[in-house]
């Protein structure tokens, strides 16, 4: 399959997918309005649909992406960016036990580590050192609050 | 007009503003020079920190961030061959080969006096053109915004590469799409929030910007592995940056014509620095024709000069549409013009008449902004083009980590953490399979507005479609947009300069 087909298929399923959720909405207009919440829409999606399968259906000069895409990714790097999403999810995740400041050395370290730095004092000294210089630029002169997570909570209420 | 000109000064020479000006065109400058940022990703960088300021620094702030990046994007276009932004691919033509002849102070210097040109004219342009628009703006109607909006949305799509007009215009009703995600303003119903709470509120533009921009071109950066060529910059001579009095000569009625071409090419809604910059230099080759010494394509000043003036002066002209009609003619005025909605602040002709400030310090500090990039990056550039060289493996978590915490800092909402990240893996996607992300910014900060021009529209005129016809004014703009609709198919015919556009 040809990348610009790939491509319109994608967008075809979304269009295809948005109309569909669009047809629950309300289609009678409300007093003060002229056109139904679900008009638009409805519209947009047929507009989608329309377009995505001229893509689909012109003939277009577009290389495969077997040869193209495939080969051009080494898998080193594609398991590099697989690691880096997965660690942006577990950021997330970690942002409210764990809190901003330990949240985000292991966040940095682990990217670090991702991207091929070996050496674990580099590693802990560049994440460690930039996280607090930016926790402390944010909460003591920007004045923004940052949640110090579950734990932190507990381990100040335990020095208290 | 004086009045507001003085106006402009008080405000754009405050202590703080002056501040703001520095640390937008340095910022700007450095992310500009990353190869793979562009100034789409420099300015949603910075956005969250412009929250804590008034609206007028922050614009202030954002469009020094603009034009940074764009000279930014000319040092790495010069020095490693490797464009930090599409608006300088036609820099590294010349300049390139110049900095392999040993001459990169020199090509440097000449992209530096040349960006400067361009900018100041551009913004003398600004400064007489913008109130003339704003003020025939005054008049217009939400007939007529809706018919801009159209018009913005078909051009972007229309200026794309050859062979992508289809995929831009698809790209660019996604993003409508996204845009009806949310509370519905007009009856209060929710749309395609799937009773979650998180989304009630829509999508925040902020996050869709960093996800399909900053996040996706850092992790595209991945993807597409290490350049070797990167870790060696053709940094010779960096330091001698004088330029012969006879050099100059050359160059100047290159800078002036390249101005003029520029800013023009800058307010059309959809052509942006990267067009500008191709049709300077293709007019300079044509208006040359081997009259040089040097070639163009080995190291010629004036194809240097012609692209980088045309992109500052075209930058400078895509704030006409932005702060008179408040309709963003690219992808990066889109941006800034999703920060502004969010400070509260409509540009239009109302920023005009009610923030006349904000109207006139961002104007006025635009000639700031350019002295700024002449007096601070020239001499600061052998020291900057080091980061060049700064390793990926610990450039790329900074760039995700800065594009995670800006959106987080916004809401301390984990969920929206998720939504980057489904975001960035689509962007990637469809980024590898060609389709441009830029409209879709587009057609997702318009998506709002143009929905409620049109409901607007079609209030008064009691639910009929004949408000497109009514007022000359709307007539007159959807014309232009069917001509606009019909480009492709004429160049299809007759083939014309297409870049990317960023």
């Amino acid at each position: 399959m040809s990348k610009n087909r790939l491509g319109a298929s994608v967008i075809l399923v979304f269009s295809g997918v948005y109309g569909y959720l669009a047809l629950d909405l309300p289609s009678i207009p409300s007093f003060e309005d002229a056109v139904a919440p679900s008009s638009l829409p409805i519209a947009l999606s047929i507009v989608g649909v329309a377009v995505s399968m001229l893509i689909f259906l012109i003939p277009v000069e577009s290389p495969s992406i077997i040869t193209t895409v495939f080969s051009a990714i080494k898998p080193k790097n594609l398991y590099r960016v697989g690691g880096l999403l997965a660690l942006m999810v577990a950021y997330g995740v970690s942002m409210n036990p764990l809190g901003f400041l330990i949240s985000t050395v292991l966040f940095l370290a682990t990217g670090f580590w991702i991207m091929g730095e070996q050496e674990p004092k580099t590693i802990l000294i560049i994440s460690t050192v930039t996280t607090f210089v930016f926790w402390l630029s944010l909460t003591q002169f920007l004045g923004i609050y940052l949640d110090s997570g579950i734990i932190g909570r507990l381990v100040s209420e335990l020095l208290n | 007009m004086l009045e507001g000109i003085l106006t402009g000064f008080s405000t754009a020479f405050t202590p703080t503003n002056i501040c703001m000006v520095f640390v937008g065109v340095v910022a700007g400058t450095l992310i500009g020079m990353l190869p793979g940022l562009g100034p789409i990703s420099a300015i949603a960088l910075m956005i969250p920190i412009t929250y804590g300021f008034d609206s007028a620094s922050g614009l202030i702030l954002m469009a020094g961030v603009y034009y940074g990046a764009v000279f930014g994007g000319s040092t790495s276009s010069i020095l490693i061959n490797a464009p930090g932004v599409a608006g300088t691919v036609a820099t590294a033509f010349d300049g390139y080969p110049l900095a392999r002849k040993g001459q990169a102070g020199k090509a440097l210097a000449v992209a530096a006096y040349s960006s400067f040109a361009g900018g100041t004219i551009g913004a003398v342009f600004l400064l007489l053109g913008a109130p003339v628009l704003a003020g025939v703006s005054v008049s217009f109607q939400s007939a007529d915004y809706f018919s801009l909006m159209l018009m913005g949305l078909v051009a972007v799509s229309a200026f794309a590469p050859k062979g992508q007009f289809l995929k831009a215009v698809v790209i660019t009703v996604v993003g409508l799409m996204l845009a009806t995600v949310g509370t519905d303003n007009v009856s209060g119903i929710q749309r395609f929030t799937f009773g979650q709470l998180n989304l009630v509120d829509g999508i925040s533009f902020l996050l869709l910007a960093m996800a399909t921009f900053a996040l996706s071109e850092a992790l595209m950066m991945v993807l597409e592995g290490e350049d070797t060529h990167l870790s060696s910059p053709a940094t010779s001579n960096l330091r001698q940056l004088r330029v012969s009095k006879q050099e100059l000569k050359e160059i100047v009625p290159t800078i002036g014509r390249s101005s003029v071409l520029g800013f023009l090419t800058g307010i059309l809604p959809g052509a942006g620095a990267t067009i500008a910059s191709f049709l300077a230099y293709g007019m300079e080759q044509a208006i040359d024709s081997s009259k040089s010494d040097v070639q163009f394509g080995e190291g010629n000043l004036k194809g240097l000069a012609a692209p980088e003036t045309a992109n500052n002066a075209a930058s400078t002209g895509s704030f006409v549409p932005l702060l008179t009609l408040g309709i963003p003619g690219s992808g990066t005025t889109a941006v800034m013009l999703g920060a502004l909605i969010s400070y509260g602040v409509q540009p239009g002709p109302q920023l005009y008449t009610e923030n006349p400030q904000v109207f006139w310090s961002v104007i006025i500090s635009m000639y700031l902004g350019n002295v700024v990039l002449l007096i601070l990056n020239l001499p600061l550039i052998p020291y900057i083009a080091k980061l060049i060289t700064l390793p990926k493996r610990f450039l790329i978590p900074f760039i995700l980590f800065f594009s995670l915490i800006g959106v987080y800092l916004v809401s301390f909402n984990t969920f929206d953490i998720y939504l980057m990240v489904g975001f960035a893996i689509v962007a990637i996607l469809l980024r590898f399979l060609e389709f441009p992300m830029a409209p879709m910014l587009l057609g997702f900060v318009l998506g709002g507005l143009l929905e409620d021009n049109l409901r607007r529209a079609l209030l008064i005129s009691d639910g009929q479609l004949d408000f497109l016809w009514q007022r000359p004014i709307t007539l007159g703009i959807l014309i232009v947009t069917v001509v606009i609709l019909l480009l492709p198919l004429y160049r299809r015919i007759n083939t014309f300069p297409t870049v990317r556009e960023d």
